[in-house]
């Protein structure tokens, strides 16, 4: 490739499975933002002293929470992607929901997240509606489910995508949120809703039945919106631990497949946008279903999670489905030497790259113990590294 | 009876038969001791395997444990031992800041399955918090687990806690979670990790037999009668 693409078309080629200029570059929009304390420290590094009287840099009720890195620093990492998002999103771990107190909220679809009381950390949910003994199918069908189809969940959404996608050259990105397993789980229980599948099938579909509806509508209401504007499309669904997959393949192909598929669906029915799954985890077993869904980019590909080496991933599935991420998030950005996130950079690119198919981002939001120097080495690599010959 | 019928139950996860084929043992006149040791255990032993083997997966793994916590209802009352126990005690929990515990909860269970007493204090306790209750429930093992890069190293936290309180040799303290390694857990004095509940169970009953500290579980005579 010998002219320089714009980041809009390096990333459509590289999701189209075929050698750009050089690989793109993302932070802030698939999991790959930074955590605020970790921020602070960069700005620090990299003297954007303006950015320490950031409005969102500092929150008492959510101390250690994401945010994604101005416009000056994004242009310096020559990161191709930049995020839109709806201001009021039925998937959204936003704290515009019931406050309980200084630890807890509710949010709309009545799940309770909670954050740590012994030290600073993110929140995560604790407990939903349906996390009961005795719960029915009815109590299931009959609940107050939030609505997709309020117009105020989208408005400013398709102005904010027409111009992102008219006045700038980069690719634009809408998350849809979750697909089924991860709302079916907080509602229910993640231990409840693990041992439904087995104990009580017809319970669990009901769950997944009704998640997926609104996923759906609040899919279709987005791209309805911001379809015709956007490069990628993202929804997310943790399906691993590090050590394997929730599922074994056949629970997940009979069980939750059908359900996700609707998911996918409702994205390649409204945009000809890219698909990028968000999934953590051992998921090696899983990703010929998620090809076959429609999937076409599989994020934040851990590659420290059981067989899910980098290597092996390309070879089997490098034809079918590209790979967002990888960059180490477990061992090397937290705890490494600036050197090792440059190897393991590298290692990733060489891995990754051939032939297109790998956008670089950390493999995972940037957290708050991560050294300003190891960020800044990691961005300084992917553009040194990332140029194709 | 045929014990290994239980066996099958805890196996296969069936927790109303698991339920009234105890009680039918009991009825019978079977010693608790033996249903526990003969039923349970091995059940849970198979159910390890089976998890670290990939066969079970998260789901199958909790369905067996609810089986076996179904009998054990009904055995515990009778399991008591002079100390008020009904084996070695293991006190579970994660680290402070950290909120994920499934996976230290299926430990917890599947120690329950060994014939241990467990304390279970969920997420986010401090050192001191989990040194308490070893001390107040003289328990022998502490498993403790992260799941977050940040909270990792409040793990070292805990040995460096229980040495300053010169409690460190009265206890085992194991580590787990997605972040953790065999080198940090060396690296931290820690006395041992395994990256998944069924091997992390087998390794802590094999070193509480190999120090002699396995005393197990003894029917409580009277309360039988």
């Amino acid at each position: 490739m010998a002219s320089e693409m714009t980041s809009r078309e390096r990333l459509r080629r590289t999701l189209d499975l075929k050698e750009p200029d050089r690989v793109p570059i993302d932070c802030g929009t698939v999991a790959s933002a930074i955590s605020n304390i970790a921020y602070e420290r960069l700005v620090n590094l990299l003297e954007f002293p303006s950015e320490l009287n950031r409005a969102d840099l500092h929150d008492p009720v959510n101390p250690d929470h994401d945010l994604t890195p101005c416009e000056d620093i994004l242009n310096m990492f020559g990161v191709d992607t930049r995020n839109i998002s709806p201001d009021q999103p039925i998937d959204s771990q936003a704290l515009s929901k019931t406050q309980l107190d200084e630890y807890s909220y509710r949010d709309e679809w009545g799940v309770v997240w909670e954050r740590p009381r012994n030290e600073i950390g993110p929140y995560i949910y604790r407990k939903g509606p349906f996390q009961k003994d005795g719960l029915t199918i009815q109590d299931v069908e009959k609940y107050a489910w939030p609505d997709a189809n309020e117009s105020h969940r989208v408005a400013g959404l398709r102005e904010k995508a027409q111009r992102m996608h008219e006045e700038t050259d980069f690719a634009v990105v809408v998350s849809v949120g979750h697909a089924p397993v991860a709302p079916s789980q907080r509602l229910r229980g993640f231990a409840e809703f693990m041992e439904d599948l087995v104990l009580n099938p017809k319970l669990a579909e009901a769950i997944l039945e009704q998640v997926t509806n609104v996923i759906v509508e609040s899919t279709n209401s987005i791209l309805r919106e911001a379809g015709p504007y956007v490069d990628v499309v993202s929804f997310a669904d943790d399906l691993g631990f590090q050590d394997r997959a929730y599922f074994s393949e056949s629970m997940f192909k009979k069980q939750i497949k059908p359900f996700m598929a609707r998911c996918v669906d409702a994205i390649h029915q409204n945009t000809d946008a890219k698909a990028v799954m968000h999934s953590d985890g051992a998921i090696y077993a899983l990703i010929p279903d998620l090809i076959d869904m429609g999937v076409d980019c599989i994020n934040p590909v851990q590659t420290t999670a059981w067989n899910m080496e980098p290597e092996k991933l390309k070879s089997e599935f490098g034809k079918d489905i590209a790979f967002w991420g990888a960059v180490d998030t477990q061992q090397a950005l937290p705890f490494g030497t600036v050197d090792d996130v440059r190897r393991d950079v590298k290692s990733k690119i060489e891995t990754l790259g051939p032939g297109g198919g790998y956008v670089l981002a950390s493999c995972h939001t940037i957290r708050s113990e991560v050294p300003a120097s190891n960020i800044e080495a990691m961005f300084d690599a992917a553009l040194e590294y990332g140029k194709y010959s | 009876m045929d014990l290994s019928e239980l066996v099958r139950f805890v196996v296969e996860g069936d927790a109303d038969n698991a339920e009234s084929f105890t009680l039918e043992a009991l009825a019978q006149g079977i010693p608790a001791e033996d249903i526990v040791n003969t039923g349970l255990i091995p059940g849970m032993d198979i159910v390890g395997e089976k998890f670290t083997s990939r066969e079970y997966f998260m789901p199958e793994m909790l369905v067996s444990a609810r089986a076996m916590k179904r009998a054990m209802e009904h055995l515990r009352p009778l399991l008591v031992q002079s100390d008020g126990k009904t084996g070695p005690t293991a006190v579970c929990g994660t680290v402070t800041g950290d909120l994920h515990d499934i996976g230290i909860s299926l430990v917890g269970m599947m120690l329950e399955g060994a014939g241990f007493e467990v304390i279970y204090l969920g997420p986010d306790n401090t050192a001191d918090q989990f040194l308490d209750a070893m001390e107040k429930e003289n328990a022998q093992v502490l498993c403790i687990s992260a799941l977050l890069t940040t909270t990792i190293k409040n793990m070292k936290g805990v040995v460096e806690r229980a040495k300053e309180r010169k409690i460190r040799n009265q206890m085992k303290i194991y580590v787990g979670g997605a972040p953790v390694t065999e080198k940090f857990a060396k690296d931290i004095e820690s006395d041992g990790y395994r990256p998944d509940a069924g091997q992390g169970v087998k390794m802590i009953k094999e070193d509480l037999s190999l120090s002699g500290q396995i005393n197990f579980i003894k029917t409580n005579h009277s309360a039988v009668q």
